[in-house]
């Protein structure tokens, strides 16, 4: 029961702080467009975001420095990505490696 | 919306792609693919005793950095990746929990405007 208390809170959460965003910045309100210093920031949330989520997957994956198969996977990762911009590829290129330093390593 | 369509599609649009008909889809993509794995995981879950030992967490940071090469088009966005990057990997040592990606992400993101400010002012003078 608890559980399912949890499950809809973080569901009302999840909504709102999403759509707080949306509807704030939302088209449809005259007068509320955004101004370009703001837009210019939000330009950059992307590539911050999505870089602080794989930095420390790939060298703490365990919360401590570590230059491992994920760092090495990701790396490999990297250069796939640049060469083919195509999100598959990288998954693939990524595990491919991942994996056989896994076989390699025992 | 989540966080992977939400990636997927605003990728699409850096990309000159973009459309609200993409990012429908990918949110479609997403509402099915969630519950059907989730049940599926719920189910078979226990047969797999550790996924990490398998290296499938690693599939979320890889489909990331494919989306991430999207937004490396200039200068500055090479520059706000590496140091939020780097901002992570510290405050991931220092801060609790996930932290350190909204504290990275803001504080880069910030950099980006601050440096697109600085060379467009530098470039009038």
């Amino acid at each position: 029961m608890e559980t399912f208390l949890i499950f809809f809170g973080m569901a009302l959460a999840t909504y709102f702080t999403r759509y707080a965003m949306m509807a704030a910045l939302g088209r449809g309100a005259p007068g509320r467009e955004m101004s370009r210093t703001l837009r210019r920031w939000l330009r950059y949330v992307p590539p911050a975001v999505l870089a602080a989520l794989v930095v420390p997957a790939a060298l703490a994956p365990q919360g401590r420095l570590e230059v491992g198969p994920r760092a090495w996977a990701v790396l490999a990762g990297a250069a796939v990505a640049w060469r083919t911009r195509n999100v598959l590829w990288t998954i693939v290129g990524g595990m491919a490696v991942f994996w056989g330093l896994k076989v390699i390593g025992g | 919306m989540s966080d992977e369509s939400y990636a997927l599609a605003i990728a699409q649009y850096e990309r000159g792609a973009g459309s609200h008909h993409y990012f429908l889809g990918a949110n479609v993509g997403i509402y099915l693919v969630w519950p059907a794995s989730g049940l599926v995981g719920a189910l078979l879950g226990s047969a797999i005793p550790d996924p990490s030992r398998y290296g499938l967490d690693l599939v979320f940071p890889l489909a990331f950095l494919g989306l991430l090469m999207t937004f490396l088009k200039g200068r500055i966005g090479v520059a706000v990746a590496l140091a939020a990057g780097g901002l992570a990997l510290a405050g991931s040592f220092l801060l609790p929990g996930k932290w350190h990606v909204i504290v990275a992400g803001l504080l880069g993101s910030g950099l980006g405007l601050l440096l697109e400010e600085w060379m467009e002012r530098w470039r009038r003078s």
